[in-house]
């Protein structure tokens, strides 16, 4: 497991933590050779979240971008996006430490809902802390948490978002590490959860390389995903990293335009920063203080990044770029009209990059991580109007 | 008898409130003060600290909260310190940092771990700046000996998990870790949770002196008056 990422990564947090950071690594190492433990993951991976995922190669909006298009269904797994391969995972982890509570951090309220589920399943106590604003506009979900028996702490302190909800959830950690497993939800925070969440999340790579090999015996020109904290595109680029003919993107969220503060786009725009654990590259402004960002978005709306895209932007190996809200909103109509699917608005991102640049995918073959599913974007669908569009 | 610390955060309540805290602490004999720089994320404060930090970022920039720090150490003849986070310092160029704050005794950086330190000291040794190292309840015989080596004219001492404000409370195995780091010749202070005279007694106790955060921010809030009150019943307790 790598602690750094090139110069990006470490454990930047209260010394506190360091002892259970220490402790996390072991157990994760432990876990990982105990076969018992690994099959019983398996089964549930496939039994109760519903891998692997399908391979898809949507025709219509293929033909419509002139290219051959395959979605990764990552939408189609139980609670709606492919947070739950992770917690999973670390829910079985925290069992197997021994700790009794989880807590989580949600911004889009998929990682808060895949917690809840779990964490019912396995009979873990769960609080989930989400920013207020990502409390209102993704209502749905906090009411499917709250089912699930989970308490849900609304953060109105700071932003109001998902750097709020992290802080929070780091504060209620530093307080009850004896007991309780903070599960982080994407590739973020200090080693070893990037390296942990990155190898939860590696299986979309895995069965989406297979997958096109079998489908096409050929490996794709291109994979791309949407980038918030990064866990979804560190899952399926890990399966094609190494293939060096295969061109990787990440796409990250430009809100409303390119002024600070109105977008998330930080491998694009920000600098290298410490944020939540770890040096890799943040909005901030030149005395360090971190930027306020927004996205239509409410998983992607957050100023940091994983440190591991930060080192794979640094060398090349994956092009980030960005798409703006309104293009995301598009292409969700876009998506559902042609395919039939409702996208994540998360996963929107990358359909209406590719909307907007059809030229540079034109003949080439394009696997997207469709990441998760629409159905709790609803709310802010009816208030950008598309609904009746 | 213990030393005494007070920390103050940057030109809260307002930049006047603030040098006026730091004459106070001068004439009533505190031993040094660590002076809070704020950050937008301070994952290791409590509630009241947090806001504080908000509204001060609301107000001033690094050039005011420097320009006050220098106004601070011209009154008070003590040790000062800077308590901030890793970002302010990485995010500006740890060198440009350590050359803004100089003069000051040691920089205190609440999530930079005895792991992580090699990032930032050189830059400050340059100033001659000490690196604060942290030890708390959950320190291992390993990471009491890392806060050793190198340790400047302290170890801090965080006396509970969780974030700063709370309540005070020393179980017997944390001042068994105190006492490890003490016999070897450190000296050791302890912060978070401490509020009254009995708290600095206890801390001093157990240490070599006792740093309050949150109730010396608390008590400024509510006038420089109040604030001196506050710090002469402290005071009295020792002398
Ligand atoms: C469907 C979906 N996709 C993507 C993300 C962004 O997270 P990450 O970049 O870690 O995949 C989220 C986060 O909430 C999400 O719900």
């Amino acid at each position: 497991m790598r602690r750094w990422f090139g110069q990006y990564g470490g454990q930047f947090v209260p010394e506190t933590l360091i002892p259970a950071l220490d402790e996390l690594e072991t157990a994760y190492k432990e876990f990982k050779k105990d076969k018992r433990h690994q099959k019983e993951l398996q089964t549930l991976l496939k039994d109760f979240a519903g891998r692997p995922t399908p391979l898809y190669c949507a025709e219509r909006l293929g033909s419509h971008l002139s290219a051959k298009i395959y979605l990764k269904r990552e939408d189609l797994l139980h609670t709606g996006a492919h947070k739950i391969n992770n917690t999973l995972g670390q829910i079985m982890l925290a069992k197997f430490m021994g700790k009794k509570r989880i807590i989580a951090e949600t911004g889009a309220g998929q990682h808060g809902v895949a917690t809840a589920t779990v964490s019912a399943l396995l009979d873990m106590e769960c609080v989930v802390y989400m920013g207020k604003t990502d409390v209102e506009r993704q209502a749905v979900n906090v009411d499917r948490m709250r089912l699930l028996g989970t308490t849900v702490v609304p953060v109105e302190k700071g932003s109001g978002t998902l750097k709020s909800a992290i802080n929070e959830a780091l504060r209620d950690w530093v307080k009850n590490v004896k007991t309780t497993h903070y599960l982080i939800g994407s590739v973020v925070g200090p080693y070893p959860f990037p390296s942990i969440v990155g190898e939860f999340q590696s299986v979309i790579g895995r069965e989406a390389r297979a997958q096109i090999l079998k489908k096409e015996g050929y490996l794709p020109d291109q994979v791309i995903a949407c980038v918030g904290g990064g866990s979804n595109a560190i899952g399926i680029f890990r399966g094609f990293v190494n293939d060096k003919d295969v061109s990787l993107m990440g796409i990250e969220a430009g809100g409303t335009g390119f002024d600070l503060g109105c977008h998330s786009a930080t491998l694009t725009k920000g600098r290298p920063g410490i944020l939540h654990g770890a040096i890799s590259y943040l909005l901030q402004d030149k005395f360090g203080q971190v930027s306020d960002v927004h996205s239509v978005s409410a998983g992607l709306d957050y100023p940091g990044v994983g440190p591991e895209h930060s080192s794979l932007k640094d060398s090349g190996r994956v092009k980030y770029k960005v798409c703006f809200d309104k293009e995301a909103l598009n292409a969700f109509s876009v998506l559902s009209r042609l395919e039939g699917i409702l996208p994540a608005l998360e996963s929107a991102h990358v359909l209406g990059y590719l909307l907007e640049h059809k030229e540079t995918f034109e003949g080439k073959t394009v696997i997207v991580n469709l990441s998760g599913r629409g159905d709790k974007d609803m709310e802010i669908l009816k208030q950008g109007g598309i609904h009746n569009g | 008898m213990g030393k005494l610390g007070i920390y103050l955060l940057v030109n809260y309540p307002s930049a006047e409130s603030f040098i006026r805290a730091v004459k106070v602490c001068e004439e009533r004999g505190v031993d040094f003060l660590e002076v809070g720089f704020p950050f937008s994320d301070p994952v290791a404060d409590g509630d009241l600290l947090e806001r504080a930090s908000y509204e001060t970022l609301k107000r001033f920039n690094f050039d005011d909260f420097t320009e006050s720090l220098q106004e601070a150490r011209r009154i008070f003849k003590g040790r000062v310190y800077v308590m901030t986070y890793a970002n302010v310092v990485f995010g500006m160029g740890i060198n440009a940092f350590a050359k803004r704050v100089e003069g000051i005794t040691g920089i205190i950086l609440a999530d930079v771990p005895l792991r992580e330190i090699w990032l930032f000291e050189k830059g400050f040794k340059k100033q001659g700046i000490n690196l604060v190292r942290f030890l708390t309840p959950e320190s291992r015989a390993q990471d009491i000996e890392k806060a050793l080596k190198g340790a400047g004219d302290f170890i801090y001492f965080v006396s509970k998990r969780g974030t700063t404000g709370g309540d005070f409370t020393l179980d017997e195995e944390t001042i068994g870790k105190i006492g490890l780091a003490r016999g070897r010749g450190a000296d050791v202070y302890i912060g978070f949770g401490i509020k009254e005279k009995k708290d600095v007694d206890l801390a001093c106790s157990v240490a070599d002196g006792a740093i309050i955060g949150t109730k010396a921010v608390e008590g400024l809030e509510k006038g420089v008056e109040a604030f001196e009150g506050y710090i002469k019943g402290l005071r009295a307790v020792n002398e």
